[in-house]
């Protein structure tokens, strides 16, 4: 099964928000979607699930255009946490709701793993805390059993125990490889522990696409410090400045060859190490206007 | 669609408990007045001996003059009779009893399918329910017929079950024979009842469905339920005008009242009510939420326009005072109504612009 999206195109109040964005999902994928606060992240989701209408492309599951074949949906699952209709509603409610809306939805797992937070079918969402109504959520995203699943922010504002407890749910719900997760996050550290993909959204659309098995093997965070102030220009013309404190600099090499090593190391610079590289790293160096917090001239 | 009715059945069931419930109440509560009534009639229903005693002095004091004798028979059934004839001459139908109140058109019926279609429609607008189904597996427009038309079958059905329990009460209660509606009139008065609710249902969906925000919903109920009185009587005047050439001083139909006008009456409420379903249809299958809670939803911002235009224009008609319809003097409402929604139109657009403006100058 494949989730393929072709030249989404959305504008909102007559301006872009999404153009041109494409990307393959298949299930037993963990797909991170990164991007600055209103890069398009949430519009994203609700368009794959045609709660917004696109104003351009296609997103279809195994070649079938949703568009013209919304039985399909059943195939996804997008729960917007800030716009859920069942706030006043008992978690027994909530799950006779959504087993109508996905035939597969399993009760009985629903009921089982909501026990072990000790949540019981008879209350209601409202009453339960922020973390508990997070776990909820993920919980009847997971259960719908729908082989695409789409997680807003699931870890925002949680305490480490209930972040944990969600790491743990959506790594569990990968193992077998009939579901694939997209989360869209700020908390790198969360994603970096559990992503397979990363997609970052910037300028309206997917810039990069990275495996990040492929991106640990081939790129390499360095931290450098140079006899001249000056910053030789192999490093910006093949790396991205992270970070410049004093006159270390820390930067990311996208794509570390031999090469590349043997003329770094040609250049004399007086300290050079190899740093862990995260996410973060990454998020920073698309994202970064400047280069280590300094505005290049 | 099963699944969708037992989605929306679920939702919906104790607002159309309720629904039924209050028509049920409601014409109980008629016919207990009624019945009531009629005992007290009866109560102190003067005799024979009396009535002849009157009916012999009001013959004295008429000697010479045209006078109708009447009967006590005909005297005592035209004082139990449950419906009484309250209208001129000219506005009598066979489709309905020739009576004003409860037992006539009942406004009650139009309130309550209103309140339901608000109840229903806003529920799951503001309540995030329609976020839920339109990211679900379900065809949008099987959603909608869903949604609208359980909703539909709840208002006829309720108003079907109120009109039996009044029907059926009367006859209980009241011996037949001052129980005087023809057949015809029963099923008219139902069909009426039936078809004006369902409008009323139709309008209040549509407008809690695609109106953005909740005080919008509340400003426009008030208006139209305000100004439905005088609309209608304004519309149906101008009919009987063009078609009939009655001068509207002489006209004496009304939304309760229909008249000779019934069948037109009856026929707009039907197109009105279907007309604006399949609008609904289309808006919702156009529906893009990120203008849920815009203060004017797309798409259907042309269409409300023309229509508040339309009823701005019906609530504005102007007649002379001899009754004749004046076209010039019918314009101040509607061109007001414009203007407000060529305002809401631009409005966005004129944000937009000065945005746009203010960024540039940055």
């Amino acid at each position: 099964m494949k989730l393929t999206v072709e030249h989404l195109t959305k504008r909102i109040v007559g301006r872009p928000v999404l153009q041109d964005v494409g990307f393959e999902w298949r299930p037993g994928e963990i797909i991170g979607l990164v991007g600055e606060n209103g890069a398009g992240k949430t519009t994203l989701m609700r368009t794959l699930v045609n709660q917004y209408l696109p104003d351009g492309g296609t997103v279809a599951v195994d070649g079938r255009n949703l568009a013209q074949a919304p039985g399909q949906r059943v195939n996804l699952i997008y729960i917007d946490p800030s716009q859920v209709f069942f706030a006043g509603n008992t978690l027994a409610a909530s799950v006779a709701d959504y087993a109508l809306a996905y035939p597969d939805f399993d009760r009985q797992r629903f009921f089982a793993a909501a026990a072990d937070y000790d949540l019981a079918p008879g209350q209601r969402f409202r009453e339960l805390s922020k973390g508990y109504q997070a776990v909820v959520v993920v919980l009847l995203s997971l259960c719908s059993n729908a082989p695409f699943v789409m997680l807003d922010e699931p870890f925002d504002g949680l305490d480490l125990f209930i972040r944990e407890a969600i790491v743990s749910l959506v790594v569990d719900a990968v193992a077998d490889g009939k579901r694939g997760l997209l989360i869209a996050s700020h908390n790198l550290q969360e994603l970096d522990g559990i992503a397979d993909r990363i997609l970052f959204l910037k300028r309206h659309t997917i810039s990069h696409d990275y495996r990040l098995e492929d991106v640990r093997e081939k790129a390499v965070k360095l931290q450098l410090v140079f006899k001249t102030p000056e910053l030789p220009a192999l490093i910006r013309e093949n790396g991205r400045i992270l970070n410049v404190q004093g006159r270390v600099v820390t930067v990311l090499f996208a794509d570390y060859t031999d090469a590349l090593d043997r003329q770094l190391r040609d250049l004399a610079p007086v300290y050079m190490e190899q740093r862990p590289l995260d996410l973060t790293d990454l998020f920073r160096s698309e994202f970064d206007h400047t280069e280590g917090g300094l505005e290049h001239a | 669609m099963r699944e969708i009715l037992k989605l929306y059945g679920r939702r919906y069931r104790w607002l159309i408990v309720a629904l039924f419930a209050l028509l049920a109440v409601t014409a109980g509560t008629m016919v207990s007045n009624e019945v009531e009534s009629y005992h007290e009639a009866k109560a102190n229903m003067v005799s024979k001996k009396t009535y002849a005693k009157d009916q012999a002095k009001d013959l004295a004091k008429n000697k010479g003059k045209v006078y109708k004798e009447v009967s006590y028979a005909q005297f005592v059934q035209d004082t139990l009779n449950v419906y009484q004839d309250e209208l001129p001459k000219g506005d009598h139908t066979p489709m309905m009893p020739p009576s004003v109140g409860n037992l006539g058109v009942n406004t009650l019926y139009l309130l309550a399918a209103f309140g339901f279609g608000l109840a229903l429609a806003g529920w799951d607008h503001f309540g995030k329910f329609d976020r839920f189904v339109l990211g679900t597996r379900f065809d949008r427009r099987k959603l909608y017929w869903g949604k609208v038309g359980l909703g539909a079958a709840a208002v006829l059905g309720s108003v079907i079950v109120g009109q039996a329990i009044m029907m059926g009460s009367l006859y209980a209660n009241i011996p037949a024979q001052y129980i005087n509606v023809t057949g015809l009139a029963i099923f008219g008065l139902l069909l009426y009842d039936a078809v004006a609710a369902l409008m009323a249902y139709v309008i209040a969906t549509v407008l809690a469905m695609f109106a953005g925000r909740l005080w919008q919903v509340g400003v426009v109920s008030v208006i139209l339920l305000w100004s439905q009185t005088a609309t209608f009587c304004n519309l149906q005047g101008l009919y009987a005008q063009l078609v009939d050439h009655v001068n509207y001083n002489s006209f004496g139909g009304a939304l309760a009242t229909p008249g000779r006008l019934y069948w037109p009456t009856l026929i707009a409420m039907a197109l009105l009510a279907v007309g604006l379903a399949l609008v609904g249809a289309w808006g919702f299958n156009h529906l893009s939420l990120e203008h849920d809670a815009a203060v004017l939803v797309r798409p259907l911002q042309v269409l409300f326009s023309t229509l508040a235009v339309l009823y701005g224009f019906g609530f504005g008609i102007s007649w002379s005072r001899y009754g004749y319809f004046e076209f010039a003097n019918s314009l101040g409402t509607p061109l007001v109504v414009l203007a407000l929604c060529l305002l809401w139109w631009f409005w966005p657009k004129l944000a937009q612009w000065r945005r746009a403006r203010v960024q540039k100058l940055a």
